[in-house]
């Protein structure tokens, strides 16, 4: 057999070689891309005007699945369960949200919360365990930064969903002190004097939940912490937050739908509307919200000043630009104050200026909405009130739209003039108050879609015609762009990828060249807004299911005619029945071009026939209110709208 | 011989300060012998072979560990390793037993049966649990001297394995527990190709699953929903280089195998069916080893590319860190690892190590199942008598993953840096003589990285150092598992 030389390597050489290789190998190994993304905070975006913003309500859950690693316990298909949607799936999609072209999402909570309670999971991230930890389910932090870094860098920014009024399914009230927790105790029938009571979910008590057996009462119930790490389902984190005197611990709410009846029982009499409808209030703020989720006593200092340092934790960890706040109602209005300004000074002192805060007051009464915009609290609130006269009564049930000049009006009165402190601002610095800067909305995620009961594209069409040229910040929920029509909660919670992401969508399509449009013209973005018509009428009038605005932004004006009417063509003038035509600050003489997406392109001219004018020094001032420049007859064909604008400033 | 001795030191010495691959290779020469080199003594000729001039040889083996221990906190010592394939010498109790029974024509075909059975969780006397784990690991049969030189059968289960790094527990390169059958033909003494064909059908809803469906009269029957044999094939070339020097060898080892999961459906605890796909997985390996270098010298170097589901291992289905297709392939794992061994009269000195990059299949940044990780172990000893040794041994193990800690949202390498002290009783000297009676200590110094790896609470999260004063015994004699 032929010999091989034997190797002349010295043991030591190859020791030594080994050594160096093998360090050589592991500092190799040392991960500089992922320490980056745990630098230290740097604002990677700032926003320049909210009211030049597009929001997109995004439920993380429900939007796309990017890593099916994080589908633990997905049902497909059980809206009520985890579908299996991530940050991951944001950022694969991101595409789609720039060319629908939205410039600001608005994602579900990304909070750690109880898994699943009663056959429904917390995907919605309201169930809040943890303040401060991320759901696995959606990815680590490093994907939600990452998903941040991605949506920024796609110019678009990112609000983030927060709940400072309870938490989730935490505790419950041992009621008959039996050391667990019992769905069900008391009588069985109808003459026992106990009636069925769920520890989970107790009804409200204003003196706090008190236990009891059938011997009698027995001193408040008391409060024990779940403890089921398989779903989550145990004391809340930071560990100040498992505080039992944290919680107002009076049981659910039970008022809504029967203030009356609950009135009487809490020995008020009904007729008595403040003395009701303070216990009402009571109840919305100090119970718990309906699934036993656990009130805050957002009443106390200590409590307070936990949720400031909890959600100013976020602004930074992930570079937000915004809080939707859940739940505004149900926490007491000096609550707010205290906890806006701190937000906001947190923000401007981490270089986040222009953070925007705005709530969901879940509630008609639009004075209610108004009072949480008040001095020192929220910069803006959903506009609930306008959602329900407006875009349900007006454009789906074919209310008069004189409802619509009659609530904006209102909007003076019952919502704050006055910019909140450190708050939101304009493109040139100037403070911007609540009435400028409310969040209109057709639907959300908590009432059934606008296209649920009637399902016609045309009235959703037009509904959005409105959305993007009234002042404010127009909020689309997702799916909206592919005519998702769920009813209520979880229907109205689709998966969106089950579209497949259609951007050949009609609806994808116009909400696409009505967000074009709005950006075009700046007015519709930052213009003072003048009501130029409405109508008590909806039949066979001439002007039937006319509203017109004018939009003034620096000189430039758009005039913006839609006519909610399904069936006939209406026009801006009541000529018939004694009314004059309209009116607008443009002179008589000037052509004017339709430039709403869809339409025909149609010209009017501006005349001084038909109404009453004067000479005006054009162009007027942006929030003139001066006597009728000209008249203007428009007609518009049944739920359509139209945009007019000089001929000169039409955008190829 | 003096100035083998001299550069020994210097070798042992650079191993102790920083963490050295010495390289000759040795004993351990495992699987990819034949039946016929496994029966180096026989322990009984039978007395009653079956007839026609055929003889019987039977022989019983053995390898196992049994060890208690202490934390010198009031509990029982504990392993602490952040890396795949950590140190052991803090190992739990192992049992195999190994049968084997050989029948020699007088033409020289022999049919050797080997059966090994493993024990785990069976210390009755430290658990009171009378139910340990027992599985068959070897249960095959092997044929040779059909007038073909250098031909082999083999059919059964078996544990088929290359070489190990001992202090790691583990087989770098080639490590099969297959039930199948394979061939080897030596096209010289020194020369050989190895092929097998094996398959599994593993315990998992992934792999067999039945569910409940009505039966024709009242009642259930189960229908097997999902039915996915895996079939592995792997093949094995070596060729060794004897008296290089005197007393020195040198060998290379190529190895590949190839394993694959068609496609099929499972239903989960939610009833979900899911649709499974294809999927694959394969391994192409090399080893160079040397030894001889000193008495029971070796050396050897491994190198390991794995892709899919041989990244896994074939007793496992990966459900984590799967592509959106449900898919392995696209898993990958490289793997360099060298395991050494030289002694002299006086002072043995053993030691393995291994880096390796692993990368799963979904595509996301930042994913903390991603990781780098190395560590290094080495064991020297004092031969004191022909019976009494005394061992040390000191080892560093790191992780370093691509995404942050679920539990501190902090970019953490977890990394242990452990000592050990044994003074041990053997049968013999050397490194690899058994059996052992020793005392084990160990004290693990685990960095932030390393204790965030447990809940808090956890005595190891919240110590950073981990203590191990154990008493136990180790043993192999004609094993399977170690010669």
């Amino acid at each position: 057999m032929r010999r091989l030389p034997v190797p002349r390597i010295s043991l030591s050489r190859i020791c030594a070689t080994t050594f160096i290789a093998l360090t050589a190998a592991l500092a190799l190994s040392c991960n500089n891309e992922v320490v980056r993304v745990t630098e230290q905070f740097t604002p990677t975006s700032q926003v320049v005007d909210w009211r030049g913003e597009v929001v997109y309500q995004l439920m993380v859950d429900r939007f796309a699945n990017g890593d099916i690693n994080n589908d633990h316990g997905v049902i497909p298909g059980d809206l009520g369960r985890y579908q299996g949607g991530d940050w991951q799936g944001v950022i694969d999609n991101v595409d789609y949200l720039v060319e629908l072209g939205v410039t600001a999402v608005w994602i579900s909570p990304v909070v750690r919360n109880v898994e699943t309670d009663a056959g429904f999971d917390g995907y919605h991230g309201y169930w809040t365990q943890d303040f401060t930890d991320v759901n696995p389910h959606f990815g680590d932090i490093a994907k939600l930064r990452e998903m941040v870094d991605v949506l920024h860098a796609n110019n678009i920014r990112v609000i983030l969903d927060i709940v400072t009024n309870h938490v989730g399914q935490v505790f419950y009230y041992d009621i008959n002190r039996n050391g667990r927790p019992d769905e069900s105790i008391g009588g069985s029938g109808t003459n026992s004097p106990l009636v069925r009571t769920s520890e989970y979910d107790p009804d409200f008590d204003i003196r706090g939940i008190q236990g009891y057996t059938s011997l009698g009462e027995s001193g408040p119930a008391p409060t024990i912490w779940m403890d089921m790490p398989e779903i989550n389902r145990g004391a809340p984190e930071p560990a100040e937050f498992a505080n039992p005197e944290w919680y107002w611990r009076r049981g659910r709410v039970t008022v809504w739908g029967r203030e009356a009846d609950a009135c009487r029982q809490a020995g008020i009499d009904p007729a008595n509307w403040d003395a009701c409808y303070n216990y009402v209030r009571i109840q919305e703020v100090t119970g718990d919200f309906p699934g036993g989720l656990k009130d805050l006593r957002t009443d106390l200092p200590e409590v307070r000043q936990a949720l400031i340092d909890v959600f100013t934790f976020w602004i930074t960890e992930i570079d937000i630009d915004g809080f939707r706040i859940d739940t505004v109602k149900h926490v007491e209005h000096d609550f707010w104050v205290q906890f806006s300004t701190a937000i906001r000074d947190y923000a401007n002192a981490v270089g986040k200026p222009n953070f925007l805060l705005f709530g969901e007051v879940f509630d008609g009464a639009d004075w209610l909405l108004g009072s949480y915009t008040a001095p020192g609290m929220l910069d803006s609130v959903f506009y609930f009130s306008q959602k329900f006269q407006v875009y349900d009564g007006v454009f789906k049930y074919g209310a008069p739209t004189a409802v619509i000049e009659d609530l904006w009006t209102e909007r003076y009165e019952n919502y704050s003039s006055i910019p909140q402190p450190g708050g939101v601002f304009d493109f040139q610095g100037n403070p911007l108050p609540p009435t400028s800067v409310l969040v209109n909305f057709l639907d959300n995620h908590d009432v059934p879609r606008f296209l649920f009961d009637l399902p016609d594209v045309d009235r959703l069409h037009n509904a959005l015609r409105l959305l993007f040229t009234q002042d404010g910040i127009p909020c689309i929920y997702y799916g909206t762009e592919q005519q998702f029509s769920g009813g209520n909660d979880p229907a109205n919670r689709e998966n969106l990828w089950e579209s497949g992401f259609d951007r050949s969508n009609p609806t994808y399509q116009y909400i696409r060249s009505l967000i074009q449009m709005r950006r075009a013209y700046p007015e519709l973005m930052y213009g003072y807004l003048g009501i130029a018509w409405s109508t008590e009428r909806t039949g066979d009038e001439e002007d039937a299911g006319i509203f017109a605005f004018e939009r003034r932004f620096a000189g430039n004006r758009a005039m913006v005619v839609l006519n909610v009417h399904t069936s006939k063509n209406s026009v801006t003038t009541a000529e018939s029945l004694g009314a004059e035509r309209m009116t607008t600050t443009f002179a008589p003489g000037t052509v004017l071009v339709d430039v709403m997406p869809g339409g025909d392109g149609a010209t009017f001219t501006v005349t001084d026939e038909g109404c009453t004018t004067v000479a005006c020094e054009q162009p007027v001032p942006d929030d003139y209110r001066g006597s009728a420049c000209g008249c203007l007859l428009v007609d518009v064909p049944p739920n359509m709208g139209r945009v007019l604008v000089e001929r000169s400033r039409v955008q190829p | 011989m003096k100035r083998r001795s001299s550069r020994l030191w210097r070798a042992c010495i650079t191993g102790l300060i920083g963490y050295a691959a010495l390289a000759p290779w040795g004993a351990t020469l495992a699987q990819a012998q034949t039946a016929d080199e496994q029966v180096t003594s026989v322990v009984s000729p039978s007395p009653d072979p079956p007839g026609n001039g055929v003889r019987g040889e039977f022989q019983f083996g053995s390898y196992g560990r049994v060890v208690v221990a202490s934390d010198l906190d009031g509990g029982a010592g504990k392993e602490v390793n952040v890396v795949s394939f950590g140190p052991r010498l803090q190992e739990s109790p192992y049992l195999e037993l190994d049968l084997a029974y050989a029948l020699r024509t007088n033409t020289d075909a022999e049919f050797k049966t080997v059966i090994t059975a493993a024990l785990v969780n069976a210390m009755f006397h430290y658990d009171g649990d009378f139910d340990g784990q027992i599985a068959l690991r070897n249960a095959f049969v092997e044929a040779s001297g059909f007038g073909v030189e250098g031909l082999s059968f083999w059919a059964g289960s078996r544990m088929y394995r290359g070489d190990d790094i001992y202090l790691l527990n583990f087989w770098p390169m080639d490590n099969l527990n297959t039930v199948g059958g394979g061939t080897r033909y030596a096209f010289t003494p020194d020369m050989s190709l190895a092929v097998h064909f094996g398959a599994n059908r593993l315990d998992n809803r992934l792999q067999f699953q039945n569910v409940a469906v009505p039966a024709p009269t009242f009642g259930t029957e189960n229908r097997i929903l999902n039915d996915r044999l895996r079939p592995i094939v792997s093949a094995r070339w070596e060729h060794l280089f004897h008296e290089l020097a005197p007393g020195v060898g040198m060998k290379y080892v190529v190895w590949g195998d190839f394993q694959r999961l068609g496609e099929g459906v499972t239903r989960d605890n939610n009833d979900v069916e899911i649709e499974l796909p294809t999927d694959t997985g394969y391994t192409l390996g090399a080893q160079v080893g040397a030894w001889g270098f000193t008495p029971n010298g070796f050396a050897n170097l491994f190198f390991r590319y794995s892709r899919g589901l041989a990244v896994a291992g074939e007793l496992n289905i990966p459900t984590a860190g799967l592509a959106t297709d449900r898919t392995y392939a696209s898993a990958s794992q490289v793997r360099l690892g060298t395991s050494f061994n030289a002694e002299s009269r006086w002072i043995g000195v053993t030691g393995g190590a291994y880096m390796q990059w692993f990368s799963d299949a979904d595509d996301v940044n930042y994913d903390r199942d991603d990781y780098a990780e190395g560590v290094f172990a080495v064991r020297p000893a004092i031969f004191i008598t022909d019976h009494f040794h005394q061992a040390f041994e000191i080892s560093y193990q790191r992780r370093v993953p691509e995404g942050l800690s679920p539990r501190t949202d902090s970019y953490l390498e977890p990394a242990i840096l452990q000592f050990g002290f044994m003074p041990t009783l053997s049968l013999g000297r050397g490194m690899y003589r058994r059996p052992v009676l020793r005392i084990i200590y160990a004290a693990s110094l685990l960095n932030a990285g390393a204790r965030d790896l447990f809940p808090e609470g956890d005595p190891r999260h919240e110590a950073s150092t981990q203590h191990f004063l154990g008493l136990g015994a180790e043993w192999w004699f004609n094993s399977s598992t170690y010669r």
